[in-house]
């Protein structure tokens, strides 16, 4: 009985080599041509899906393709009927672009595809194309040997890598607060003096409200909204001394302490917002120092001014859409929880309400001043 | 069910623990999440306390055991012949509708997890084949099978873990506050379910007397080291994914997997992770059927003895095929359906799980003891 087991498992071993046409989901690898960024626009009666590939093991360009359909697995399927040729393998999508267009109607069917499918992973970052379409942002940008899958590429290794909007933490902001943070980028010759090659450039972030496209942060924003969130990473702030010479800071890192503000009958009253920044002096107009303690308080006094007014904007709008996009009621509820459970209402349509108290605290470590 | 080579007590929580894996991970933190939201991943801390009650109720009747003796030989003699075998009817069908759902939910987590395009029939009949095979042969073998996978097992689950504590999103998991004890209590119950299933199941089992099978101490830290691995695997989903999220996959652990990252190179390890995890539907499977059809067979008089063969029909060994074919077959029509599923997986099973170790098998112990029989 073990030699006709052992004969039986023996003639079963072949099956194990991958030879053959035991395999039907079978592909050589050299022939793959591998999905990178896959983006998503509307189309009359449904969506207009696009992947572009990476250039893939032989000599071929990078490559983007495109179908259309009513849902996104029927759009995949008439892009794959289109692209036979190709061979094209989505196991390894790395980025999400979404056009304006797209976002303003819903992310919903993307976010519940990311939960559904195998092929999608939920630290994948979703970008929003501002004023484009995202077939046009990976179809025309790049030079021919690079692709916009490189962009994207580059951007997660950059500043923008911490502050990415990944799919997971939009689906988790949604969840929570309802609305949530997505990046934005826009479409954008590489060079002023050669406007036929295209990049795309970060801008700044769109702000989702269940799960559509509501309103944007501008650039000159972004880093406020980082700053509230507590996602600051490195970035220049240009300021105007006393003496109105330009003065370039680097904001360096800073985050923001929560204090609830709480009324007599025990219901919240207010919030008291703590933005603490540290920054260092990059380059100023001219050979000036501004080491003495007199120009490091008045620039400082500068910065502080400008934070207050750029992180103010973003409060307001925070306020004015009644949305949470920036996770302070989370994070009020890991300071007063019991309190906050008795709130009736979510932090974001209590905004309007409350009485937000803003204390902006910067720090110049360093003035970089030549001696 | 007695043996020719006696077994350990250990050997026998290396069985139930690793089978046990099979519906941790189907049910935890998903199904917790429904009922307690934020509240979940404390649940099997909050199912624990009766848990333990429950574990010092069954060392009781471990004890109450005579040397040979398991629970469905118990049984007869708590409650009479008649009675007795109409029990042991009621808890032979009920092991053999929860091997049949098993095969199925194995089925289904294969088809969702890595082979979309598949059908669930083939993965069914081969794990009921494997099953059949392990119940034919005495339990030795699947404890062997245990002791050997579980090192691999429990590697690979520490090491999934520790690699998630890293995104840990602390604001998902706390506070509790004192408004959360109702849905802790909710979110206690799938806990309760798979702890409880896996208490009842060692008293199918009789491992040497030699080795104190009735020890109490040992149940209670066994039962309190699983709650701890479940609160463990409950918070490393939901402090990643939060709750709600949680529920919307069908395999939150394996979607876990899918989007782990281990060293910043090694990626999408879930189709290995998945394909280890047919260890535990394999033991759990085999160990339902050897409980079923020993309960069938002593309801026809035919006991297992020591030292059956494998490919012996005689002694009621007929019934080991007809159960396995049987358990087989309701893997094929159990959960038709998405929502028929998921109401088997949430609801039903769960419900006669509880049912049965909570009510039937305190009830054999309580009807002995007013019968004076025990």
């Amino acid at each position: 009985m073990r030699k006709i087991c052992l004969l039986l498992l023996l003639c079963l071993a072949p099956m194990l080599t991958g030879c053959g046409s035991l395999y039907n989901e079978r592909r050589e690898l050299e022939t793959l041509r591998l999905a990178e960024t896959l983006g998503l626009d509307p189309a009359p009666g449904g969506v207009l899906l696009s992947l572009a590939a990476s250039s893939g093991a032989g000599d071929e360009t990078p490559c983007c393709f495109s179908g259309v359909g009513a849902s996104l697995s029927e759009a995949l399927e008439a892009l794959r009927r289109r692209s036979l040729e190709a061979e094209l393998f989505c196991g390894h999508l790395q980025h999400v672009l979404v056009g304006e267009a797209f976002a303003r109607q819903g992310l919903d069917a993307l976010l519940a595809a990311v939960c559904r499918s195998s092929d999608l992973r939920l630290d994948m970052p979703i970008y929003l194309v501002l004023d484009a379409a995202a077939l046009d942002a990976l179809s025309s940008s790049g030079d021919g040997k690079t692709s916009a899958s490189d962009t994207l590429t580059s951007l997660g290794r950059g500043r923008e890598a911490s502050t990415l909007s990944s799919a997971g933490a939009i689906l988790r902001d949604l969840d929570r607060q309802g609305c949530a943070l997505i990046r934005s980028l826009r479409l954008q010759p590489s060079a002023e003096t050669d406007p036929s090659v295209y990049t795309l450039v970060p801008e700044g972030f769109g702000i989702l409200v269940d799960g559509k496209l509501r309103e944007l942060i501008g650039p000159e924003d972004a880093f406020a909204a980082e700053l509230l969130a507590d996602t600051l990473t490195p970035c220049p702030l240009v300021l105007r001394d006393v003496q109105g010479r330009t003065v370039t800071v680097e904001l360096q890192s800073g985050g923001t302490k929560l204090r609830p503000l709480w009324g007599e009958d025990g219901s919240l009253a207010g919030l008291e917002l703590r933005v603490r920044v540290e920054a260092v002096v990059l380059e100023i107009d001219g050979f000036t120092q501004v080491a003495d303690e007199g120009s490091l308080n008045a620039l400082t006094a500068r910065l502080e001014a400008e934070l207050s007014r750029r992180i103010g904007r973003v409060l307001r709008l925070s306020r004015d859409l009644e949305a949470d996009f920036l996770g302070l009621g989370p994070r009020l509820e890991q300071l007063s929880p019991g309190r906050c459970r008795g709130l009736d209402r979510e932090l974001g349509t209590l905004l309007p309400e409350l009485t937000l108290r803003l204390v902006v605290q910067g720090e110049l470590r360093h003035s970089n001043d030549i001696n | 069910m007695q043996e020719t080579h006696p077994y350990s007590f250990r050997q026998l929580r290396s069985l139930v623990g690793m089978a046990l894996l099979s519906p941790i991970l189907r049910l935890i933190p998903g199904s917790a999440a429904v009922y307690a939201g934020r509240a979940a991943w404390a649940g099997p801390l909050a199912a624990l306390p009766l848990l333990l009650v429950y574990a010092a109720l069954l060392s009781r009747l471990r004890r109450l055991m005579l040397p040979g003796e398991t629970l469905p030989e118990l049984c007869l003699r708590a409650l009479g012949v008649r009675w007795g075998k109409t029990l042991l009817l009621v808890l032979g069908a009920w092991l053999l509708l929860y091997g049949g759902f098993v095969l199925r939910a194995g089925a289904d987590r294969l088809l969702v997890t890595i082979y979309p395009r598949s059908g669930e029939g083939i993965f069914v009949v081969s794990m009921a084949l494997l099953a059949l095979l392990a119940a034919l042969g005495p339990l030795r073998s699947l404890l062997r099978v245990a002791r050997m996978v579980e090192p691999i097992l429990l590697l690979t689950l520490a090491f999934i873990l520790l690699t998630a504590v890293r995104d840990l999103d602390r604001s998902l998991l706390l506070p509790l506050t004192a408004a959360d004890a109702g849905a802790l209590l909710r979110g206690a119950l799938p806990s309760l379910d798979i702890l409880s299933f896996a208490l009842a199941a060692l008293c199918f089992f009789r491992p040497a007397q030699t080795d104190r099978p009735g020890s109490f101490r040992r149940s209670a830290l066994w039962v309190v080291g699983l709650s701890l691995l479940l609160t463990a695997v409950g918070a490393a989903i939901q402090g990643r994914f939060g709750a709600a999220l949680s529920t919307r996959f069908s395999a939150p652990f394996f979607a876990l997997v899918r989007n782990l990252v281990f060293f910043r190179s090694l990626e999408r390890m879930e189709a290995l992770v998945v394909g280890l995890w047919i260890f535990p539907d394999f033991l759990l499977t085999g160990m339902t059927l050897s409980a079923a059809q020993h309960c069938l067979r002593l309801v026809f008089s035919r006991p297992p003895q020591p030292g059956e063969r494998r490919l012996d029909l005689g002694n009621g060994r007929l019934l080991i095929w007809l159960c396995g074919a049987g358990m087989a077959a309701l893997g094929l029509i159990l959960g038709q359906g998405a929502a028929s599923l998921l109401f088997w997986s949430r609801t039903l099973i769960p419900l006669l799980q509880l049912s049965v170790a909570l009510l039937l098998i305190p009830g054999i112990f309580l009807l002995g003891k007013l019968r004076g029989r025990l």
